[in-house]
């Protein structure tokens, strides 16, 4: 089946607004998205390299663990700059899941059986800000990164 | 920024040295554990990953260095890191990598101590 993708839409250079399908070649979209929506604002070079990350761990974590049926779809993420915060937004229609009530504690250890969760605490402790909330019948991850 | 990964490997003495360029995330993370893989399979025992020209690397890509210790530690081999920059090096002190994988500032540090 066939999704019709909504395309990247810069209304202007500080936001983005993209959908993507659920698979993990789709996050190099997202991040080429990303990549031109700072590529005007002189961002720190940091901060960019961390939203990456944020990014794929999100992304990665949806595509992988979100969906229990083998049906396309669709994950929006939009990104925006508001004043000195980067300001992400993932809306998925996958199992819920809130990240805040997951305990990450152990997989700071480097034991390598408790790198389950190594994804999560990356994401948690590389970003500023974060809520979720679960809105008709979807995750909606907000994250905030401050710009300095 | 946003970058495509290249490997380049090279030999130092009895060293392999694996460069990675790029970004290591969950795109690429299978195929630079593959590309490792054969490194070490091909009987390679004593090798260093140099990161030097990497941007960024989610747990995707620590799982690839937890990956690469484990076989090398079953074949009674060695592995060493070096290059981090403080983006990488801030993901693997979050990680707790830094307390597992010998990590060194630069390359001629690490070939030093093999």
């Amino acid at each position: 089946m066939l999704i019709r993708k909504r395309h990247l839409e810069i209304s202007n250079i500080e936001q983005m607004d993209l959908t993507i399908r659920n698979t993990i070649s789709e996050i190099t979209r997202v991040q080429e998205a990303f990549s031109a929506l700072t590529s005007g604002l002189n961002t720190d070079e940091a901060i960019i390299r961390k939203s990456c990350i944020v990014i794929d761990e999100v992304l990665s974590n949806i595509i992988s663990h979100g969906y229990e049926d083998e049906e396309v779809h669709k994950i929006r993420v939009r990104a925006e700059v508001k004043g000195s915060l980067l300001h992400f937004h993932f809306i998925d229609d996958g199992i819920q899941f809130n990240p805040l009530l997951i305990d990450d504690s152990s997989s700071g250890n480097g034991n390598p059986s408790h790198a389950g969760g190594l994804g999560i605490r990356l994401m948690k402790r590389l970003v500023d800000d974060i809520d979720y909330e679960r809105r008709d019948h979807k995750n909606h991850l907000i994250i905030g990164i401050q710009l300095a | 920024m946003l970058a495509a990964m290249q490997m380049t490997t090279d030999v130092s003495e009895e060293v392999t040295i694996l460069s990675l360029d790029g970004d290591l995330n969950a795109t690429n993370s299978r195929d630079v554990e593959s590309y490792l893989s054969n490194i070490i399979d091909e009987g390679n025992r004593k090798l260093l990953i140099n990161l030097d020209g990497l941007n960024y690397i989610s747990s995707a890509g620590l799982r690839v260095m937890l990956m690469a210790n484990k076989k090398l530690k079953n074949a009674e081999g060695e592995l060493k890191l070096c290059g981090l920059n403080d983006t990488v090096k801030e993901v693997f002190e979050i990680a707790g990598f830094h307390m597992i994988l010998n990590i060194y500032v630069n390359q001629e540090e690490a070939l030093r101590d093999f």
